[in-house]
């Protein structure tokens, strides 16, 4: 499978989900920031796509890869990112030492 | 749009033609499948063809009107994405105008350099047909003469559908052509025909 676009996608959209994820931390704490980061800030980076790169769903397209497609992709890599995230949560909580708040 | 029918196979190229509003490129989304239309039926090689696979199953390349690639990838990163296989890209960066700009991002070409790019680069994918949106529009006549010059050659593994108000340019590349007029399809040969279906004035 040809990975390319995929990632430039992602690349794409991530200052918009990193930005709702970081605005969401800063009101509402660092958990729910990284809540918000696979969820509604990737719904967020969809919006901010269509809205300023909105002819480039052709390039996508043109190479066979839908919207659903792109969405399930960045899903995946926004998933992976946060592995390490979730890892030095679950063990600050095992630990004793992170707060949820 | 009403009652709008043609077919195509390759080594044909429609010219397609229509006041601004008549539903040309209207058409084309509706075939590509980002518009949804009340009714319609399309046929590949006598197969009913549903239209939401026409991306997924790269039935049909689309090149919109204005630019859709990524400005800020350059043009040799754009080849590469587009073009996984060896054999692909070397068609791409071996063509003479383009071997001169892969160094550049996409939103430094000129408006011609970047349709020509467009077209080369998506010709090289495996889609059987391509339907252009405005090619010729705003090129310069050096530009436009390599353009219809790739054309001829495409036409060769691909059928094309273009609709552009540079009729003269079209009526040079098609082998057939029809004007949409208060949405229906009508065949059209000359310019002659084109007035008739004051698409053109007399």
């Amino acid at each position: 499978m040809n990975s390319r676009p995929y990632l430039q996608f992602y690349k794409a959209i991530l200052p918009f989900v990193a930005a709702f994820a970081l605005i969401s931390a800063g009101f509402l704490g660092i958990v729910w920031g990284f809540v918000f980061f696979n969820s509604l800030a990737l719904a967020f980076g969809f919006f901010g796509f269509h809205s300023f790169y909105k002819e480039q769903w052709y390039t996508y397209q043109n190479l066979g890869i839908t919207k659903w497609q792109l969405f399930r992709s960045s899903l995946v890599i926004n998933l992976i990112i946060s592995i390490p995230v979730i890892l030095f949560i679950l063990i600050s909580m095992i630990v004793g030492d992170f707060s949820l708040t | 749009m009403r009652d709008v029918s043609f077919s195509l196979e390759t080594g044909e190229i429609i010219g397609l033609f229509g006041r601004n509003g008549s539903g040309k490129s209207t058409l084309l989304k509706i075939l590509f499948g980002n518009i949804k239309a009340d009714a319609m039926t399309v046929s590949l090689n006598n197969q009913v063809l549903k239209i939401s696979e026409v991306i997924p199953k790269q039935h049909i390349i689309y090149v919109p009107q204005h630019p859709f690639l990524p400005k800020t990838m350059k043009v040799r990163d754009v080849i590469i994405m587009f073009h996984p296989e060896e054999k692909e890209q070397d068609a791409v960066f071996y063509d003479s105008h383009i071997a001169t700009m892969t160094h550049k991002k996409t939103g430094e070409l000129s408006l011609g350099e970047l349709k020509y790019f467009e077209v080369v680069l998506l010709s090289q994918l495996p889609h059987p047909f391509i339907m252009l949106d405005e090619p010729f529009s705003m090129l310069e006549p050096l530009h436009k003469e390599k353009l219809k010059e790739r054309l001829f050659e495409l036409k060769q593994t691909k059928g094309i559908i273009i609709t552009d108000h540079y009729y003269n340019d079209v009526l040079d590349v098609a082998t057939k052509n029809m004007v949409i007029k208060e949405g229906i399809g009508f065949p059209v040969i000359s310019v002659e025909d084109l007035k008739e279906f004051e698409y053109l004035s007399r």
